[in-house]
């Protein structure tokens, strides 16, 4: 898979994870609050990790690090 | 506070899709990379980071835990015409926040305390989703004596009260329960009997 790939993957993940959020912003009960921590944070935490995962990637290839 | 994040993880989501759409191009330049790593690793960051902080804010507002039908009888026990009630007198004379009546209560003050209320409460979502909800909830543990000691320890009506004077060192090393004398946590046969109080008109 392409690095742009990845990095679009990653952005529509963390895009995933944020409408998540901000769905359950818009009103909290007790279920919102748990699908905002169980679902919304992990989403954007994943698409994070894919992202510098990549960024790693492209780094050791060009031997920046 | 809500609307600010609102409108803040709105525009962050805009920003989002759009980087997710011209992923390839931001990858083309230095200023694109900087956008990429702002825009997908340092904002999502704060902004899930102010939204986890907002959400533990929330959750431990009264009209939260009152959004399940199963406080109910709880929260209205808030209201019994009982000076022996501990919920009711704690808010009838103001001795909590009344934003955050159960929270105040219902929380632990040792270390990782709201941690901990955070998971009890996820423990009650999953039995009003998935089990059967008990007719009358009970404490996952007994309550424990430095709770109310939190505030309690050094005010003047505890340190001064004669039946607390024999009995200080049990209640502080927790042999003793404050709930062994104080029994009525929340009335709740006060509630089915609509025993009320009520601000008398002027």
């Amino acid at each position: 898979m392409s690095h742009e790939k990845r990095i679009r993957i990653a952005a529509l993940i963390v895009l995933a994870g944020l409408l998540v959020q901000l769905f359950s912003t818009l009103y909290w009960t007790p279920l919102t609050f748990v699908i905002f921590t169980a679902l919304g944070v992990p989403l954007v935490l994943l698409g994070i990790v894919l992202y510098l995962s990549t960024v790693w990637k492209i780094l050791k290839e060009r031997k920046a690090l | 506070m809500s609307t600010i994040l609102i409108v803040i993880v709105g525009a962050v989501v805009v920003m989002v899709g759009l980087i997710a759409y011209a992923a390839g191009a931001l990858t083309a330049n230095r200023l694109g990379r900087l956008v990429l790593l702002g825009g997908l690793a340092i904002l999502p960051l704060v902004v899930t980071g102010a939204g986890v902080a907002v959400g533990v804010h929330q959750s431990s507002q009264t009209e939260f835990c009152m959004s399940c039908h199963e406080m109910e009888p709880y929260g209205k026990s808030l209201f019994v015409d009982n000076p022996d009630s501990l919920a009711a007198v704690h808010y009838q004379k103001r001795l909590i926040s009344r934003d955050s009546t159960c929270y105040a209560c219902h929380t632990d003050y040792a270390m990782f305390g709201t941690a901990k209320a955070k998971l009890n409460g996820l423990r009650h979502v999953w039995v009003h989703y998935f089990r059967t909800i008990p007719e009358r909830p009970k404490l996952y543990q007994p309550y424990p004596n430095y709770n109310c000691l939190h505030c309690h320890a050094d005010a003047r009506p505890y340190v001064e009260a004669e039946s607390h004077r024999e009995v200080r060192a049990e209640l502080e090393n927790g042999t003793r329960s404050c709930l062994s004398c104080h029994e009525i946590a929340h009335d709740l046969e006060g509630v089915k009997a609509q025993n009320f109080w009520q601000v008398e008109s002027p």
